[in-house]
């Protein structure tokens, strides 16, 4: 018998190029795949209508091309396995994208005419230029594939530039859409994140870029993927310094439009550098453009192409911004939860941005993998940036130690103005929600009083809806109309309190900056102590006495001093760092008592707590929040004394209880009315009767106000929270004898 | 004093100390030290100055008796490399392996200020300095004593102990502060053991709480009876006179000695001072916590950081949770609620 072999159906090349590729996006992003895995840096596509309204598809790319003999063994070749053997490319050892053979076949889906122009470089250096033309209509179904020829032809020549170019024609033009057209942009975004990488073994890898150009779909002539990806971020930042040193960011984001900032003169040894950072978070609403970047897609890029590269001259220099390298120290600061700029003019900013808390404005830094881009450093001092021979760093740390200050100084100023977006973003999430209310209620509420109004509506819908139920139902009506009185009073004790707290919280910073002068004044007069030591031992007799007294009593008001700062700091803890803890409670009123100590020696106050047992300790409370109960409630009884104008004694005692620690206040002051009492633990009610704080005007020393405090009605209020957040309560009981008050904590 | 580089090579034979800070104006504690020390303090002013180039400076000079750096250097140019004292203190440290290098810095409870403080042999609050201006050339001049010891009883030598105490001291030093002499750095390593475990802690040395407990009287009134117990007060090496010391086993050999009962060594220390000491009735101790006489312990009153401490019976207090109990040093306690 004879030996029989297999014939190839023309009817192949429509199943492979129609089936396998289905639509004409993803048949051009196969071309353009191969010539990212030929090594091309650059790749221009172009889509066209023709006159005839069929399409003109141009892919030229700068690879390796092909010559002869590569076109006859890859090229006309279905299935070759060459993608297969090769995974990573020759020249850059990228890893291949194409798939496995069929990219060609695309033109079959993209026209029916193609003409294929690819110069490759032969081993001799020669350079072999070969054009073919391809009718797909003569591969008609019952033909051999085998039999039918395609005009071309082939020359050499010593100059050449490799590369290939596919010009594709006839197909329907009406396929392509914007749809199709971001659907390709955002499919190639992966490829352009390829900004040049250095792999062993292999040349270094430039990067790979793609211009696209298509007068319906595009914008520009040619549209820079690149940039693209750039822009579609949620912001991208640029720092440019300039001949003086003057360090120039600007940041264009999402909510945040374009914003700048000026660092004069900051950095004159890096005159001349400029970089460029796309900030790439990888949350869907926070991009500009998804259409271009999807959050697959840039979870593929992230990894392999996130961090800023330093370049000089337009080479890369590593290892800067390969994968796990940190030089920004980003990851670190991230990791240590580093919540403050160290720039004392960006802590301005952050102060300034509504919203944006002091001292946590970084807490929102993405890692550095979410910053991509690159700085090309230039610098007047010679010596500032020399490169390695390896290119593996620089030669010496200190180039590297001010462009980090200088490019973390940007990075630090673009985080900032991220926190101040995501505050922005909760805000209009809260305006949304309104005008839903407003449009679908049909009502007009104001954004500061959109409760108020929202509550009062649904009040008034569920009295018209209460009187149409029958009689015994009405009560669940009232109820709800109950519930929204509720909400109302709440809302409004809220936002007096907050009001409040706002004006409170205001004078933190200035208690900080003041307690800071403190500690400098504290040095000063230690400073004095020493200065008076050293006079003391040059004087005798009465002089060395009076300069002995002098030294004692800077002393004693040094310490004073120390004590109050001790109670500031103590009350300005981070609660959230602290630990509740079983307290020794004598020591603490000891202490508290302490700050009053000129005031009670100045209006002959008496305070006697005696009574409490040396050994009795609180169960677990955070000694800011005991401190803060005593504070409170002395400040108070000392104020109800000295208005009192009698007597004027405090007694405190305390006794362990079943329940509890119990703590008992009492005083001789103005005393307060059984039947008000319970308003004085209501935000802002300070005086119910309105007599207490009148007569302590008479009686204070106007210079003394300010111990006392301006009587904001908030102190009991504090006390309550606290007290009952740790299982405790506070309420006025009966008094007996002198006392005229009696107040009782229940402590844990 | 001015604040100027150091330029001038007949100032460079004098300096002992040199003191880098940010802050122009704490030339006026240099020149209190200079005044109570009587050494030569040379103030080096880094404000608005590349840290980097200064370091370099100061490096390649001769090296001084003792350097005190400011702990934060935020007024030093914008690009200077580091803001911290500590990282300087390191670097210096590479340079002069035997100088010993001090912090100062204007916040409080330098305890707080975790890890750093460990680059200094002492971190010192600022407002706290007049303490330590007599106690400065007693460091300088321990550190210059350790620098020629040889052996272990070399340095045993200088602290002046009793001669039963030398093998108890021995075996509670760490190996690296009773080997190694000749290696560089003995006296930095030596100096943070005396100073954080052996000077701080209550055992072989009684500050003055710890003195008028074991004696029996109140802390308010022991000082007038301290003139008995001039033979054990702690004079060897970097004796710091504002935190005063008295060794433990003196304070002993003192109170025993006077005492004619010959059935004295079983009774409480307490007792014996009272009756040797003629202590009067009003100044006799009591337990913070029970009111009876003559407590044997100091303890804290709770676990907060603000805790003072008071004198109370063993009885009356626990083991103390934050610190770990340490042979032959007293148990840090805490007042039983």
């Amino acid at each position: 018998m004879r030996e029989l072999s297999f014939v190839v159906d023309s009817a192949l090349l429509s199943e492979l190029g129609e089936r396998l590729v289905e639509t004409v996006h993803l048949a051009l992003a196969e071309l353009i795949k191969n010539a990212y895995d030929a090594d091309a840096t650059e790749v221009e596509v172009m889509v066209m209508p023709d006159q005839k309204g069929k399409s003109i598809i141009t892919v030229s790319d700068n690879g390796v091309g092909m010559t002869l003999a590569d076109v006859q063994k890859y090229w006309m070749r279905i299935a070759t396995t060459i993608k297969v053997e090769n995974q990573v490319s020759a020249r850059y050892g990228r890893p291949k994208t194409g798939s496995k053979g069929i990219g060609r076949f695309s033109c079959r889906r993209l026209g029916n005419r193609l003409e294929l122009v690819t110069t490759g470089r032969k081993k001799d250096g020669k350079y072999e230029t070969t054009r073919v033309e391809f009718d797909w209509d003569e591969y008609k179904p019952g033909t051999d594939v085998t039999q039918i020829t395609c005009p071309g032809e082939t020359r050499t020549a010593k100059e050449g530039e490799a590369g290939t170019k596919l010009i594709i024609r006839g197909g329907e033009y009406g396929e392509w859409n914007q749809r199709s057209w971001n659907t390709l942009k955002r499919r190639m975004v992966v490829l352009v994140a390829n900004r040049g990488v250095k792999r062993r073994g292999f040349e270094e890898d430039l990067g790979f870029n793609i211009k696209l150009a298509s007068p319906d779909f595009e914008d520009e002539v040619f549209g820079n993927t690149r940039e693209q990806l750039m822009e579609a971020g949620w912001g991208t930042l640029k720092i440019a310094v300039e001949k003086d040193g003057t360090l120039k960011c600007s940041l264009k984001a999402k909510n945040i439009g374009e914003r700048n900032y000026t660092h004069k003169k900051a950095y004159p040894e890096l005159a001349g550098t400029t970089c460029e950072i796309a900030i790439l978070p990888d949350i869907r609403e926070q991009l500009r453009e998804p259409r271009v970047l999807s959050l697959g897609n840039l979870k593929k890029i992230l990894p392999d192409w996130g961090g800023v590269f330093i370049r000089q001259q337009g080479f890369r220099v590593y290892p800067f911004g390969r994968p796990g390298d940190d030089w920004l120290q980003i990851d670190r600061d991230r990791g240590r939860r580093l919540g403050q700029t160290e720039y004392d003019v960006l802590r301005g900013l952050a102060e300034r941005l509504e919203g944006v808390e002091r001292g946590r404005e970084l807490l929102n830094m993405l890692s550095s993998q979410s910053y991509v881009g690159s700085v090309e450093v230039a610098s007047p001092i010679p010596d500032l940036f020399e490169m390695k021979a390896s290119r593996e760093g620089f030669v010496g740390e200190k180039g590297v130690r001010l462009l980090r200050k200088a490019v973390r100084f940007g990075i630090d100023w673009s985080t900032i103005y991220r926190d101040y977006y995501l505050r922005l973003v909760e805000k209009g999430k809260t305006e949304a929600k309104r005008i839903a209310f407003e449009e679908a209620a049909k009502v007009r509420a104001e954004p500061q009083r959109v409760v108020e109004t929202a509550a009062e509506y649904v009040k008034q819908e569920v009295r018209q809806l209460t009187s149409k139920l029958p009689r015994g139902e009405k009560g669940v009506g009232r109820a709800l109309i109950k519930a929204t009185d509720a909400i109302l009073q709440s809302d409004k004790t809220t936002k007096d309190e907050l009001r409040h707290l706002r004006l409170v919280a205001s004078t933190s910073s200035l208690l900080l900056i003041f307690a800071h002068d403190v500690r400098g004044l504290l040095g000063d007069l230690d400073h004095y102590m020493a200065s008076l030591a050293a006079i003391g031992k040059q004087v005798t007799g009465t002089a060395a006495k009076k300069v002995a007294r002098m030294r004692e009593e800077i002393g004693e008001s040094k310490e004073r001093f120390r004590e109050l700062l001790d109670m500031t700091s103590l009350i300005s803890v981070d609660s959230k760092k602290a630990k509740p803890q079983e307290l020794a409670l004598r020591d603490k009123v000891e202490k508290t008592v302490g700050c009053y100590s000129l005031v009670m020696e100045k209006y002959d106050i008496n305070i006697d707590y005696e009574g409490i047992q040396n050994h009795l300790k609180t169960g677990d409370i955070l000694e800011a929040e005991l401190c803060s109960i005593l504070l409170n409630v002395l400040s108070n009884a000392i104020k109800a004394v000295i208005a009192g104008g009698r007597t004027k004694k405090i007694l405190i005692t305390a006794q362990k209880i079943s329940e509890g620690t119990k703590v008992n206040i009492f005083d001789t002051g103005v005393g307060v009315r059984q039947e008000s009492s319970d308003d004085l633990f209501v935000p802002f009610i300070a005086d119910p009767k309105g007599t207490m704080y009148p007569l302590l005007e008479k009686r204070i020393n106007p210079e003394d106000e300010y111990i006392m405090g301006t009587g904001s009605g908030l102190g009991l209020s504090i006390v309550r929270e606290i007290v009952r957040a740790r299982g405790g309560n506070v309420a006025f009981r009966a008094v007996k004898g002198e006392w005229k008050t009696n107040l009782e904590i229940m402590l844990p | 004093m001015e604040d100027k580089p150091r330029d001038n090579v007949a100032m460079k034979s004098k300096v002992q100390i040199l003191w880098i800070d940010d802050y122009p104006q704490r030339s006026k504690r240099a020149t209190d030290l200079q005044d109570a020390s009587g050494m030569n303090v040379e103030f080096i002013s880094v404000n608005n100055k590349d840290l980097e180039e200064e370091i370099a400076r100061i490096r390649s000079d001769y090296e001084p008796e003792m350097v005190i750096i400011d702990h934060i250097l935020d007024k030093t140019s914008p690009d200077s490399w580091t803001r911290l004292g500590s990282t300087l203190a390191g670097l210096l440290r590479e340079t002069w392996e035997e100088c010993p290098v001090f912090g100062i810095t204007a916040a409080k409870n330098v305890g707080q200020i975790d890890i750093q403080r460990y680059t200094y042999d002492e971190l010192i609050e600022g407002d706290r300095f007049s303490e330590y201006e007599r106690y400065i050339p007693n460091v300088i001049d321990g550190f210059k004593k350790c620098g020629k010891v040889k052996d272990i009883e070399g340095w045993i030598a200088l602290l002046k102990c009793q001669e039963e105490e030398i093998e108890r001291i021995k075996g509670c030093m760490p190996h690296d502060a009773k080997t190694d002499f000749e290696k560089k750095g003995f006296a930095n390593r030596v100096y943070r053991w005396f100073r954080r475990r052996f000077y701080r802690m209550p055992g072989f040395l009684y500050d003055i709480d710890w003195v008028a407990t074991f004696v029996g009287v109140k802390k308010e009134a022991v000082e007038k009876y301290l003139k008995y117990f001039e033979t054990a007060k702690y004079d060897g090496v970097f004796n710091d006179p504002h935190h005063r010391r008295w060794w433990k086993a003196r304070l002993y050999e003192v109170i025993y000695s006077k005492c004619k009962d010959e059935n004295a060594s079983h009774r409480a220390s307490q007792d014996v001072a009272n009756e040797v000491l003629r202590v009067k009735k009003e100044d006799r101790s009591k337990c913070y916590v029970c009111k009876e006489k003559w407590p044997e312990t100091v303890a804290y009153v709770d676990e907060s950081k603000t805790s003072g401490v008071k004198q109370m019976h063993l009885r009356c207090t626990v083991a103390h949770p934050l610190y770990r109990y340490e042979p032959m040093f007293e148990e840090i306690r805490v007042m039983e609620g």
